[in-house]
């Protein structure tokens, strides 16, 4: 709590906020991936992350199609149940429809900070029972974990797929190491858990400054790379599947090591 | 069945027979491949053979059944799937429409060597920045289906505009939903549509058609992804102002009762002084009887708190027979204190009057449950009468208290106060400052519970008054009134906690230091002034100094706290409302003070009779909302792992106890910091 970037951090001060007024990374992420769920503030913010990272969109686009691929390898490996971290608004190719059109009674449990997102996913998944959204902030896991939602949908006793993809570079260390620790120590034996985390080390570094920028006008903290084996820690334990820690597009398979523009790497590990 | 044996076998009258049944069992087991069961032979056999032979027949009659059950229930569910897909395949009128992405498996292999139309597509969609929830192969192919649909469309004689834009409808709902991505696709489609350099007639219809129903399907998905975004901004708008209330009226109800005697609290009495003193009758008094139970520290010592709230509960049903009167509030305020406020006071007389039976009731000692024991209770009651007009509720109270004192001295349990001036009885004792005796700083660990990490540390001072005893800075100014005493008193503490801070670490990472201030005491602007030559003095970093503000300070007084609060904010430290929820109006006061944080003791948040699952979710809502206010939540007083559990999985940001370490000396807490592993330790059993 004497973090004080915690408050900042938070950014929720104005609670009875015009949510549309400010830019939230949830829907600017829609708006990246060329959906409408957002508002002109989002859009804006959009644009000049577009000029100042020009991959932007192809790298939420790879984020969200590596999402699609390690729910697929997950539910290959029997998983059944998914905790989707920082999910952002549910839109196109979301963890539900994935699972659900191949194992009906698939439980997903969606978890984000931002609370029109989840209102809006309540909405979508209002008739399913398998599925819920609930709002948490990443950083008090006990709260995720004690949660109403979560505890009715999620066998703690089988195992489940954590999705952090894409969202980790936006806590920072102090908050996010524990939290994971926390989170991947709940999981069962033989529950997977799935990251995508913007890398430091980077041609894209050079725009990072202005990106952080950028982001810390919106609701949630700066977005800040991290090195390679910062990221390996995020999996404590659990073991890398092949290929390991690569970037996002090229995982678990394709492609010839060589970043493109891609300033993101992703990896999915089983915990024995 | 059990009929029929009990009374043996009826004669055959044409109603059904035991043989009968067993005939028609045995038909069924051989229509389904099992054994027949014994027959008609052993009529006369024992009882408890034909009793196993039922008991064998319903057994396997069970089998069957439930056999035959999950038979049908799979032919239903693929009754059921095959009758989906005919109602999604009779959705798509045009016949070559795919139901959806077609997996690779549903579609023979392309014929054509090279790049299919499909594959071009779907390349020429990606480069415009569309991402399609599915494999490239799949999302191939389906493209590839639609193309082949306009093809028969555009051959069609006349040509089937119709399918056509609804192929233009369904590229939209596959997801190609950017507009950068139309003029790539209808280049592509004029091409394949095309013979060449020359593009039909109906060839152009047929790419119009399509344009037109991707362009109406791109329209109508972002209006309604735009209105189902407005519907979920407007519902997490409505969601978090009912949560807000919800947690409102959860932590009134805590605010305003105590959960062991179910009687008002301090806060609520409080309230209702203020209520009298704003009345419009001069001539009207107030009452007031302060009940002190002598005997109940004892009682919670020797035998436990839960036999002291017993005893609470007892002496709370005793005064609750003197008190039962409309005009009569009856709260406890405190550990062992209780207050009967009468709300319209005949005058001394009438009070004297209550105040005697209060005693009377009081002076049978309770009983101690399961012990056959008794405790004496050792109550003695101060009285004050005051008018209402210009009633100082702080005033009141600590009146009331100098009476109590009174009553402790004399012999007949209770003493009125007497608001002359003093005689020499009292000068210099009650209202004097002379001969306090400073005592030596204390600093408590406030631990935040996401690292475990000693974030800082809560400074108290404590000065022993001749008469009065162990008083605080706030007692101080409350008993004696002497603004120079206290704010001399404050700026002391204050330097001393900088220093201290900054002998600890120089930085402006280091620990914050934490105090409680009496603003309103010590009044504005010199409440100002002490704080920055506090800083400036010690170079502590301003916001490592956090200000907690109780009592009076925490109730917003309008322009003027605003005033006094933002000048402190100004300085840089971080200004905390402590005994958060303590009577209070509306918690959105809270935006309008610069305020950093809350503080809440264990206690308040911690209802026996709940449980505490129940004391954590409040807890959790309590912290949601102080964080959709952009405050950090400390709990204080968290002395026990009954306590600690309360916090577990509630988001609260910082905790300060006995159970994260008790106060401790300048030279401890050094030590403290520099092993901050301890701590941690202490925190994951929270966790767990």
């Amino acid at each position: 709590m004497t973090d004080h970037s915690g408050v900042s951090f938070l950014g929720m001060g104005n609670a009875d906020a015009d949510y549309s007024s400010r830019p939230s990374s949830a829907r600017i992420y829609d708006a990246l991936l060329g959906g409408s769920h957002n508002f002109s503030a989002d859009r804006e913010a959009a644009k000049r992350l577009l000029a100042m990272l020009p991959a932007a969109g192809e790298m939420a686009r790879a984020n969200r199609a590596f999402l699609h691929r390690a729910v697929q390898f997950m539910l290959d490996a029997g998983v059944r149940q998914f905790l989707d971290i920082g999910s952002g608004i549910p839109t196109v190719g979301n963890v539900h429809e994935i699972a659900q059109s191949r194992v009906p009674d698939a439980r997903v449990v969606y978890v984000d900070i931002d609370p029109v997102a989840v209102a809006h996913a309540g909405e979508i998944l209002r008739d399913n029972r398998h599925a819920t959204a609930v709002q948490a902030d990443m950083r008090f896991p006990e709260a995720i974990l004690g949660h109403p939602g979560v505890r009715r949908l999620l066998d703690p006793d089988r195992p489940i797929g954590l999705l952090l993809v894409a969202m980790l570079h936006f806590v920072p260390d102090d908050d996010a190491y524990p939290a994971v620790e926390r989170l991947v120590a709940s999981l069962p034996p033989g529950s997977y858990v799935a990251i995508s985390h913007g890398v430091s080390e980077t041609a894209a570094d050079a725009a990072t400054d202005g990106v952080a920028d950028l982001y810390r006008r919106t609701d949630v903290s700066t977005a800040t790379g991290r090195s390679r084996a910062q990221i390996m820690r995020f999996f404590g334990d659990a073991v890398l599947e092949p290929p390991g820690l690569v970037w996002v597009h090229e995982w678990p398979s394709g492609g010839d090591g060589a970043p493109g523009d891609m300033a993101v790497v992703a990896g999915v590990a089983r915990k024995p | 069945m059990t009929t029929a044996r009990d009374e043996g076998f009826p004669p055959d009258d044409g109603g059904l027979t035991h043989a009968m049944m067993i005939a028609a069992l045995n038909e069924i087991l051989a229509e389904c491949g099992y054994d027949p069961v014994p027959g008609e032979a052993e009529p006369a056999a024992a009882g408890g053979e034909v009793d196993r032979l039922i008991e064998d027949a319903r057994h396997r009659a069970d089998g069957i059944v439930a056999a035959a059950l999950e038979t049908a229930v799979q032919y239903t569910d693929a009754a059921l799937e095959q009758a989906a897909r005919t109602v999604l395949s009779a959705r798509h009128t045009p016949g070559c429409l795919p139901a959806g992405p077609l997996e690779p498996a549903t579609l023979p292999a392309p014929g054509a060597a090279g790049r299919s139309v499909g594959d071009s597509w779907y390349a020429a969609t990606t480069a415009a920045g569309v991402y399609l929830p599915m494999a490239g192969e799949v999302a191939a192919r389906t493209l590839g289906a639609y193309a082949d649909c306009l093809a028969r469309a555009a051959a069609a004689d006349p040509p089937d505009l119709d399918a056509a834009y609804r192929v233009g409808a369904e590229a939209v709902a596959l997801g190609i939903s950017r507009t950068e991505a139309l003029p790539a696709t209808m280049t592509l489609l004029l091409d394949h549509l095309g013979h060449g350099d020359t593009v039909s007639r109906p060839a152009r219809q047929v790419a119009s058609a399509f344009a037109a129903g991707f362009a109406a399907a791109l329209q109508a998905r972002t209006l309604a992804q735009q209105e189902s975004l407005h519907r979920a901004t407007q519902r997490a708008a409505r969601e978090f102002q009912s949560a807000l209330q919800h947690s409102e009226a959860r932590y009134h109800r805590l605010a305003y009762y105590d959960p062991v005697t179910g009687l008002a609290n301090k806060a609520r009495l409080v309230q209702r002084l203020r209520q009298s003193a704003n009345g419009d009758d001069p001539a009207r008094h107030v009452g007031l009887c302060l009940v002190d139970l002598g005997g109940l520290a004892a009682v919670g010592e020797q035998f436990g708190a839960d036999a002291g709230d017993h005893v609470l509960a007892e002496v709370a049903r005793r005064l609750q027979r003197v008190a039962r009167h409309p005009d009569y509030l009856l709260a406890r305020c405190g550990a062992h204190a209780f207050v009967l406020l009468v709300q319209d006071s005949g005058g001394l007389a009438h009070l004297a009057e209550l105040a005697e039976r209060l005693t009377r009731e009081l002076a049978e000692p309770a009983s101690l449950p399961g012990t056959g024991l008794t405790a004496a209770l050792h109550a003695a009651v101060g009285v004050v009468d005051v008018p209402t007009s210009g009633l100082d509720v702080t005033r009141v109270l600590v009146d009331a208290e100098i009476a109590l004192r009174q009553a402790r001295a004399g012999t007949s349990g209770w003493a009125v106060y007497d608001p002359r001036p003093a005689g020499p009885r009292r000068a210099g004792s009650a209202t004097g400052v002379s001969g306090l005796v400073t005592g030596p700083p204390s600093y408590q660990p406030v631990v935040r519970l996401g690292t475990g990490r000693v974030a800082g540390l809560h400074t108290r001072m404590a000065w022993r008054h001749p008469h009065l005893g162990v008083l605080d800075l706030r007692r101080i100014g409350q008993l004696t009134g002497d603004r120079d005493t206290t704010t001399r008193l404050a700026g002391s503490l204050l330097d001393q906690a900088c220093r201290q801070a900054m002998a600890w670490d120089g930085g402006r990472t280091g620990p914050f230091v934490g105090l409680d201030l009496p603003v309103h005491q010590i009044g504005y602007p010199d409440v100002v002034d002490l704080v920055r030559d506090a800083l400036t003095g010690s170079g502590l970093p301003p916001e490592r100094l956090h200000l907690h503000l109780s009592g009076l300070d925490a109730v917003p007084a309008g322009e003027h706290s605003q005033t006094v609060l933002t000048a402190l904010a100004a300085l840089g430290v971080r200004l905390e409302l402590d005994d958060f929820g303590s009577g209070g109006g509306s918690l959105a006061y809270l935006r309008e003070l610069p305020l950093h944080g809350l503080r809440t003791p264990a206690s308040r948040v911690q209802s026996p009779a709940c449980g505490v699952d129940t004391d954590r979710e409040l807890l959790a809502g309590l912290t949601r909302v102080a964080h959709a206010l952009g405050l950090t939540l400390t709990v204080h007083g968290v002395d026990d792992d009954d306590a600690q559990a309360r916090l577990a999985g509630t988001g609260v940001d910082g905790a300060q106890g006995l159970r994260f370490g008790p106060p401790g000396t300048p030279h401890q807490v050094g030590a403290l910091l520099r092993v901050p592993a301890l701590v941690a330790l202490a925190d994951r059993r929270v966790a767990s």
